[in-house]
């Protein structure tokens, strides 16, 4: 049976924004209005530490990147985890 | 409901794997059973005795480990009919797994390029939430590599040589 092979696609900030957002709210069960770029990630209804950390490991998937622990971590905001994936993507810092 | 049909792994009929995941002929293995859901994924379903443990009640990490290559190997094998090496396997844990509970873990191939496969895996509680995250790649094992590390006979080469030599992107 064949598989899917997903290939990562160009991002910018924007759409890695609403890709970091619609994992939020899917995982929180949130409205996507409630996360904002500077939306703090722990104060949002229903979040904790594990379901932070799989919105995270998603997000490593969709995009195929891997972030240090540390980093992970100290991620607070929706836009801080954005600055991960495209720090990491080509062309990144 | 997601529906699901019983997988045969062909390999098992090789006397000489014992994999100690997935051949019942391991005595001290974990025989994983695999099914293919109806979204083409490969899944097993598990549940670990207090021998498995780390701490108390806690199913050990390695075992885990276990886990989720054996699935995403045995998918590899069967959808590719390609026998690998793991290169990389990365492991989130999200929260530990309980001995005594039943989990069920599913994979997926998600892309192949540079002579690897990438692949992805998850461990589920019974209530559907992912327990544990992992994604891996392999390197298909080529005739050189079957020699020298699988300690096969010619005649057990001749028979598999048809798992080995696969290129990848």
């Amino acid at each position: 049976m064949s598989q899917p092979t997903d290939q990562p696609s160009p991002a910018d900030a924007a759409s890695v924004l609403e890709e970091v957002r619609g994992q939020v709210a899917k995982e929180l069960g949130v409205d996507l209005s409630q996360v904002e770029a500077d939306t703090v990630l722990k104060q949002l209804p229903g979040s904790d530490s594990v379901r932070l950390l799989r919105v995270v490991a998603q997000v490593e998937r969709v995009y195929d990147v891997e972030f240090e622990d540390e980093d992970i971590f100290r991620v607070r905001t929706p836009g801080e985890l954005v600055g991960l994936v495209l720090a990491q993507l080509p062309g990144g810092e | 409901m997601t529906g699901s049909v019983p997988v045969e792994l062909p390999w098992l009929r090789e006397p000489r794997f014992r994999c100690f995941g997935c051949s019942p002929r391991n005595p001290v293995g974990l025989a994983l059973r695999m099914h293919r859901l109806d979204d083409g994924r490969l899944a097993t379903e598990v549940t670990f005795s207090p021998d498995y443990a780390s701490y108390p009640g806690v199913v050990h990490g390695g075992i885990v480990g276990v886990l989720v290559d054996e699935l995403m190997g045995d998918l590899i094998a069967l959808d590719r009919g390609l026998l690998a090496f793991s290169v990389t396997l990365r492991t989130k844990f999200l929260r530990p797994l309980r001995t005594g509970l039943p989990y069920r873990a599913v994979a997926r191939i998600t892309r192949e390029g540079g002579g690897l496969l990438h692949t992805e895996a998850d461990v589920l509680s019974p209530d559907g939430e992912a327990h544990v995250m992992a994604t891996a790649s392999y390197q298909p094992i080529s005739s050189p590599q079957a020699e020298g590390h699988l300690e096969l006979g010619s005649a057990d080469r001749d028979r598999l040589a048809h798992y080995f030599d696969h290129r990848i992107g």
